[in-house]
């Protein structure tokens, strides 16, 4: 006797269909699951057992097989429990065999026979769009957002068993979540002062430029970090799609579906290689810049990172993508994303004004020396962030609220649209010189500058890139003068050069 | 072994002094005090033989112990049993290392330059050299300073570093960061000459940021070292270093100091030596400069211009090398940013509080600064470089 179920199986951020085959046979009682299950994979059976018996159904003696078709791709985690139920319950008869078709099953099975959320139901629900699909609650409206032919919402086994068998109709949908509040993150308005470091957030959301603000502990480096995100645009369909994907294989909670809002992602600075760009042994998870994907990576503590950390991030920040490579396999995975680094301009932190500090040279060459010059490069922006003057602390009144920051945002990212990228970031130098044309007078400027040395080649195309961008947040003709160029400039701290050598002097 | 004749006799008798000069924590009073008015081939000899009479003015030097002699003696028994396995003179391993390196060796009272140390308190015993010797009749100036330089002090040592190049005056200095480094790069870029010295063996750059800068002293001038090949950077060798530095240049210009530090070293060996002693004078705000205002108010001649410089030396001043300061800032804001950067460093957002400009204009003003030379930054930090 044989029957059929189609569920899917997570591999890096992606679904893949698996048909779960049940076939079972007279002999010495027995269970067995072949076709590449992992560890816990393999416990589905006795799961799938207790989950059976205490629903009321019946186990009866004899040999049974269960295949995972195909059978070459390893399959991981619980998500296949429910499948291997109702293929179960179909070859012994207490559930139709035309009642699977054209059904998809997407869950975990508790003891007691109740369905369970699985990790990654968005790649899965998403893998299996040409089905109808059984998920728990929990997991309807991620489901619902990969956009699949119907998703019922089921809690029990028995219950499922019901509906299949006719006895009765799919349960209600379980209720819309609350729609999530206009600006859902801390308000730019408690910040006071700090005029240059708000301009530098400010730039950041509107042309995606990577930001490094550099400064003693406590001068509010994460505080406008975590304001940056709540200037930022909500995510295109496409762009939520992509984010909620990663978030979802990664188990983050999704608790309105699709994740709309850009995520804010602060890993530690001990993290690892793997946990920063993905890895993994059993199976390949996503690291934390593909968890941030269309979101803000905030990096504290830059100079305590590994230098093999940092490094490693350099290839994805550049291409948008990841592709990590295991013994077991290979997953590419997205990895756009806004990165906001924080760091102190050496290793005492309180002193980073100049001939202040009491580091010795060679711990603050050492120090600096963890960022590689590739990786400074890819800042756009650097700003110095200095604690607020205490006397605006104490009278200040804090500057423009969030909302009126994030409308200019959103009018400078409807003219990157129109210019055909997400943000100015993505320009190249050809579409820079169609698009931000320079003033007589600031390409003079520039020229000196370069002639001066104080700016290098790959320099001079950011700092266009930032000024226009400067441009746009002023709703202005898209012309670089010499006065946004400046602005633009002065955005860019020469880190590194700290304490350059007396030839670089 | 070829005694009698003459070259043979001065190679033994270097052999000796670089095998003295290679022992651990061996200095030039230690070395004198071994070889009591003698040569150094028989003062490691009595070492070896640890011949009590001879070794007393040793034992007399502050710091040395029994350990520390017994220590010598049997790295010196070990140099001689080489010597006599490979049937050369003692020292004739490291005289060609050294020579293979491309490294001269002085007794510097033997030198052309003998009079520098006439009456030198602590000559070095052995001078390591790479490049050419130094020439007697080229006048010399020490330009030092501290190594956490402002803006200012690099915008001095520059200036001075490629002014005294132009007057055909060649800089003493110490090839550390900061100014030493920045004077010299300057007067190199000038093509003028410089006399490096450096306070480790001369194949271990320290700072290793400033090899570079070491390759091209080597080359185009004089780098100078008193230890052996090998000889790591150790922080006794660093104030050692500044009494050669002293001792060669004829006048000491010290750019910026803090009160006490290298720099200051330097200063006090200049004086012992009856160097005159010069300072620049910096803003009584800066850190960085509380050094060079006290040696102005202890009586120093102040220097504004490389022609200070060169009226201390005698020397004719001339049109050469005194950059003229650039044009004052003509804007209101310009002036003002810049009055505020004469009271320190600052970053853009005090600025922005303390002129009430807004970013747009103060981002112009400072860069036009930054054009003129006014002003500079560095890891966003703002300092007047004038």
């Amino acid at each position: 006797m044989l029957a059929t179920a189609t569920a899917a199986t997570l591999v890096g951020v992606d679904g893949h269909v698996v048909t779960v085959e049940v076939h079972t046979s007279s002999g010495l009682p027995s269970f067995t699951i072949v076709g590449l299950p992992d560890a816990a994979c393999r416990e589905a059976r006795d799961r799938v057992r207790a989950a059976v018996l205490s629903s009321g159904f019946e186990w009866p003696p004899g040999r049974v097989t269960v295949n995972l078709a195909p059978s070459g791709l390893r399959k991981g985690g619980a998500v296949l429990d429910l499948a291997i139920a109702v293929a179960f319950l179909t070859v012994t008869e207490q559930l139709p065999a035309e009642s699977l078709r054209g059904m998809a099953f997407v869950g975990e099975l508790g003891l007691d026979g109740a369905i369970r959320s699985v990790v990654g139901v968005l790649p899965l629900a998403d893998a299996l769009r040409d089905r109808a699909l059984v998920v728990a609650p929990e997991a309807y409206h991620v489901a619902r957002a990969a956009g699949p032919r119907e998703v019922y919402a089921v809690d029990t086994l028995a219950c499922l068993v019901a509906v299949l068998s006719n006895r009765m109709p799919w349960p209600d949908p379980p209720p819309d979540p609350p729609a999530p509040p206009p600006v859902p993150v801390p308000d730019l308005r408690d910040v006071i002062g700090q005029p240059s470091a708000r301009r530098a957030v400010e730039v950041a959301a509107a042309g995606g430029h990577h930001l490094l603000m550099l400064g003693p502990p406590g001068a509010g480096k994460t505080m406008l970090a975590r304001r940056l995100i709540g200037l930022l645009p909500e995510l295109s369909r496409q762009c939520a799609m992509e984010a909620t994907r990663v978030q979802s294989a990664a188990g983050l909670p999704l608790p309105t579906g699709l994740a709309t809002r850009p995520i804010l992602r602060s890993p530690h600075h001990t993290a690892t290689v793997a946990a920063l760009v993905g890895g993994g042994t059993a199976a390949i998870r996503p690291g934390e810049i593909s968890l941030a994907h269309r979101g803000v990576l905030f990096l504290d503590e830059l100079g305590e990172f590994a230098p093999s950390v940092l490094d490693a991030m350099r290839q994805p920040l550049e291409e948008g993508v990841v592709q990590v490579s295991r013994a077991s396999g290979s997953c590419s995975f997205p990895s756009r994303f806004l990165l906001v680094a924080a760091m102190n301009p050496c290793p005492c932190g309180q002193a980073g004004r100049p001939n202040s500090c009491r580091c010795s040279d060679l711990a603050r060459q050492r120090y600096l020396r963890r960022l590689s010059g590739p990786l400074l490069d890819r800042f756009d922006l650097r700003i110095q962030v200095q604690p607020p003057d205490p006397d605006q602390l104490l009278d200040g009144t804090g500057g423009e609220p969030t909302t009126v920051v994030a409308a200019r945002v959103a009018g400078a990212r409807e003219r990157a649209a129109s210019r055909g990228v997400e943000a100015n970031v993505e320009l190249s130098g050809t579409q820079l010189e169609q698009f931000a044309p320079l003033t007589p007078a600031a390409h003079a400027a520039l020229r000196e500058r370069l002639r001066g040395g104080l700016l290098s080649g790959r320099g001079l195309h950011r700092v266009r890139c930032v000024a226009l961008t400067l441009c746009d947040l002023a709703a202005d003709e898209p012309l670089i003068n010499a006065e946004r160029l400046a602005e633009a400039l002065s955005l860019r701290a020469s880190v590194g050069k700290l304490y350059a050598p007396a030839a670089a002097a | 072994m070829n005694a009698g004749d003459p070259a043979g006799d001065e190679r033994a008798e270097l052999g000796a002094l670089v095998e003295l000069c290679s022992l651990p924590r061996m200095g030039p009073a230690r070395i004198r005090a071994l070889m009591g008015g003698g040569d150094a081939l028989g003062a490691i000899e009595h070492l070896r033989r640890g011949r009590e009479v001879m070794l007393a003015g040793l034992r007399a030097c502050r710091g040395v112990d029994e350990t520390l002699i017994a220590a010598w003696r049997r790295q010196v028994a070990s140099a001689f049993d080489q010597a006599a396995a490979s049937g050369q003179l003692v020292g004739a391993g490291l005289l060609d290392a050294h020579a293979q390196a491309g490294i001269w060796m002085t007794v510097p009272a033997r030198t052309d330059a003998a009079e520098i140390w006439e009456s030198d308190p602590e000559p070095p015993a052995l001078l390591f050299g790479q490049g050419a010797a130094i020439d007697p009749a080229v006048r010399r100036v020490g330009v030092v300073g501290t190594r956490r330089c402002t803006a200012y002090g690099r915008t001095v040592a520059k200036q001075l570093g490629a002014g005294l190049a132009g007057a055909g005056v060649a800089v003493v200095s110490g090839l550390a960061t900061g100014v030493d480094g920045i004077a010299q790069r300057a007067a190199l870029d000038e093509s003028g000459q410089v006399i490096g010295v450096v306070g480790s063996g001369l194949d271990q750059v320290y700072p290793a940021s400033n090899r570079a800068l070491w390759a091209d002293v080597a080359r185009h001038g004089t780098l100078l070292s008193e230890y052996p090949l090998g000889r790591r950077a150790a922080p006794w060798q660093f104030p050692a270093r500044n009494r050669i530095v002293a001792a060669l240049c004829e006048v000491l210009v010290v750019v910026e100091s803090g009160p006490t530090g290298g720099s200051m070293y330097t200063v006090d060996a200049a004086a012992e030596r009856d160097r005159p002693v010069m300072a620049v004078p910096g803003p009584i705000t800066s850190v960085a400069s509380v050094g060079t205002n006290r040696l102005l108010s202890e009586g120093c001649a102040p220097v504004c211009d490389v022609d200070d410089i060169l009226a201390a030396l005698g020397e004719p001043a001339g049109a050469h090398g005194s950059a003229a300061s650039p044009a004052p800032p003509s804007c209101e804001l310009d002036r003002q940013v810049l009055d505020e950067l004469t009271a320190g460093p600052r970053t853009l957002d005090e600025l922005t509080l303390r002129t009430g400009a807004g970013l747009a204009e103060l981002a112009s003003a400072l860069g036009r600064l930054q054009l003129a030379g006014w002003a500079a930054e560095t890891g966003g930090w703002w300092e007047k470089a004038r």
